[in-house]
């Protein structure tokens, strides 16, 4: 165990059971299938053990944002414990398709924004396919998906007149793939605020961050994915 | 670069930040997390004293000049209280209660706890309003639920009743909800913002108003997170009865409330909040702080400003730690905390009348809370150390956490 992986177990100790991270959980505020962050972090880390099988999949709704890890008044490393054990569910029993499908969800952007979007949006919001999908793949039907984009963000930056600036003060710009597939507007009044504050934007070559295979616990191929980012 | 940097979000810590934002500076409050806030009962000590608790630390500065409260000041005290409840009335959170008598208001074991303010959703709990009550034909009333942990209505009532203020109790059924474990108080406070869960709330006090003929109801602090003074006004309007709430253990909803108050409250007036960020240790030299940093996430945040306050909070809060070795440490500018020798930490007796001398330890501060060493030199002039932090007070046994956490905040945020 490296210190990082050290620091993370025993962070565990410092709970002081307050419950400050569960009032601050978004997902637990919509779902008791989630019983909230002290349970599945702080406490059920105190069962698991390396040699047994994990003891409880509700830590598989965590969705990583990080919340209770801000707000935590002892700086447990909640988030990090609910990471690990849900690597270790994948670890036991595989990656299930859905978490493949919604992991790399720049592939569907990129499948579904452009010109096609109409047809992409009114299949992803057809309830008979969204059944479907929830029937094959495990994906909520109800859960909503942003619409795709008729044009990418990308593409309208290169038509786009760089107002002239003369100045040498430069902005690297990085996106995510929301803003390219889903709401290109962000991206566009970021633009428009920066060159108006006299910064040259420029767009990187960039790939997916990889927040949403890590979501999806596919954290060996997001290293890979992170490369390419 | 900010003018002023906060380091802690509890009620120190955002007193001094709102009080500099209201300077027109531009102010970042850092935190690890949020803190006791969130475990207090969102009421306000400011001295525990059967007297006036304003008179109380009058006496208090002139026998302990060294006392947080000698070193803000009565004038400060006074305003800086009456800019609380200001903050707290323009939110639609009005705070009740004079520094010139405490309320006295029943705990989650029915014990009855001074306290110099309170929400004023609470406020009807008062002991000498239910006084008058007891012994008459219209009792008391402590109900809950069954399915809120570490709230038991009958402990409360037989607690209250042995004190002569005669209280019955009952458990209230859970309304219909979405939801079916894990009811946490945040959860509760969230049901309760909803119209049909209040209206099957109120259903059911109002039959035990009937057939009970209670005046008066105390219920758990789960009433309603953003709206609990028009919860608890349309609870009462259901069923006929006055209604107070009794503090719950953590998390606690009216410690959240009052920390959403004063948070709103500062980045109205353009300050910012950043948790999640440790300040872990400092550089400076010459009487100056240069820079502190934070922990994040792959390395050290670096931040600059021209005054920094230090609102970290006491053993509590995290601001000190005591090692093995028994020494204790500032944990987030490593300032010299002034405390006795490890020997005479403690006294002999565990539930010492006049408290252990380790509970005074703190930073030792001038009469503008800079920090000073053990010889009385300043070590940063820009910086100001407020709240729990502070040394020469044992606020839990002095009953005045709140109090001296919002009165230091103040001074520090206008000097
Ligand atoms: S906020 Fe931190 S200390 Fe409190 S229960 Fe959660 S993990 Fe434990
Ligand atoms: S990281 Fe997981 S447990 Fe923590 S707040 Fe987010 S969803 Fe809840």
């Amino acid at each position: 165990m490296d210190h990082i992986e050290l620091s993370l177990v025993q962070s565990l100790d410092h709970c002081i059971k307050c419950n400050i991270c569960t009032s601050a959980c978004p997902v637990a505020a919509v779902t008791d299938k989630f019983p909230g962050p002290k349970y599945v972090g702080p406490q059920a880390q105190r069962f698991r053990m390396d040699s047994q099988p994990t003891p409880d999949d509700s830590v598989d709704y965590c969705s990583g944002c990080r919340v209770c890890n801000q707000v935590c008044p002892t700086g447990v490393r909640i988030a990090e414990l609910n990471a690990r054990a849900r690597a270790q569910i994948v670890k036991e029993r595989g990656v299930p398709v859905r978490n493949r499908l919604l992991g790399y969800s720049w592939l569907a952007g990129a499948a579904g924004s452009g010109p096609q979007a109409p047809l992409a949006n009114f299949a992803m919001q057809n309830p008979l396919l969204r059944q479907i999908g929830e029937r094959v793949f495990g994906v909520a039907r109800k859960g909503p998906f942003p619409s795709f984009s008729r044009y990418t963000f990308r593409s309208w930056f290169k038509k786009h007149h760089k107002a002239r600036t003369n100045t040498r003060r430069q902005v690297v710009y990085f996106h995510g793939c929301s803003t390219n597939y889903y709401e290109p507007r962000i991206g566009k009044v970021t633009v428009a605020v920066l060159e108006r504050n006299g910064f040259d934007v420029i767009l990187a070559k960039q790939g997916c961050c990889g927040l949403p295979l890590l979501s999806m616990v596919l954290s060996t191929m997001q290293n890979a994915t992170t490369t390419i980012t | 670069m900010y003018d002023t940097i906060v380091i802690g979000a509890g009620l120190s810590g955002l007193m001094a930040g709102i009080m500099r934002a209201e300077r027109g500076e531009r102010v970042l409050v850092l935190a690890k997390g949020h803190g006791t806030t969130h475990w207090a009962s969102g009421c306000v000590d400011l001295y525990d004293s059967a007297a006036s608790p304003l008179a109380a630390i009058e006496q208090l500065a002139t026998e302990q000049p060294d006392h947080p409260y000698a070193i803000a000041g009565r004038a400060a005290v006074e305003a800086a209280f009456a800019k609380l409840r200001a903050l707290c009335a323009d939110a639609g959170y009005p705070l009740a209660g004079s520094l010139e008598r405490n309320l006295l208001l029943p705990s989650a074991v029915g014990a009855l706890r001074p306290t110099c303010f309170a929400p004023a959703t609470m406020v009807a709990g008062d002991g000498r309003q239910l006084a008058a009550n007891s012994g008459q034909s219209a009792p008391l009333l402590i109900a809950g639920f069954r399915d809120l942990r570490d709230f038991f209505p009958q402990l409360i009532a037989e607690n209250l009743s042995a004190q002569g203020y005669t209280a019955a109790a009952a458990y209230l059924d859970l309304p219909p909800t979405s939801r079916s474990k894990e009811f946490t108080t945040t959860i509760f406070a969230r049901l309760f913002e909803e119209d049909a869960f209040r209206e099957h709330v109120g259903q059911q006090l109002r039959r035990l108003v009937k057939d009970g003929r209670f005046t008066r109801i105390g219920l758990p602090a789960i009433l309603g997170q953003r709206h609990a003074t028009q919860v608890l006004a349309d609870l009462q309007a259901r069923c006929g009865a006055l209604i107070f709430e009794i503090p719950t253990l953590p998390t606690s909803v009216p410690g959240s409330r009052i920390y959403q108050v004063l948070a709103d409250a500062f980045e109205t007036r353009g300050g910012r909040v950043q948790l999640g960020s440790k300040v872990e240790r400092a550089e400076g030299g010459h009487g100056q702080l240069q820079f502190i940093y934070s922990e994040a996430a792959a390395r050290e945040q670096r931040h600059r400003a021209d005054r920094y306050i230090l609102a970290t909070g006491g053993v509590v809060g995290g601001g000190l730690r005591g090692d093995y070795g028994g020494t204790l440490h500032e944990t987030a500018l490593g300032l010299p905390v002034h405390t006795p020798a490890h020997s005479a930490w403690f006294d002999p007796r565990f539930l010492n009348d006049s408290g252990h001398p380790v509970f005074r330890s703190g930073v030792a501060v001038d009469r503008t809370f800079r920090p000073v060493d053990e010889q009385g030199a300043v070590i940063y002039n820009n910086v100001a150390v407020v709240g729990s932090a502070l040394a020469n007070a044992d606020a839990i046994r002095e009953g005045c956490l709140e109090g001296l956490a919002v009165a230091t905040g103040y001074a520090a945020g206008i000097l």
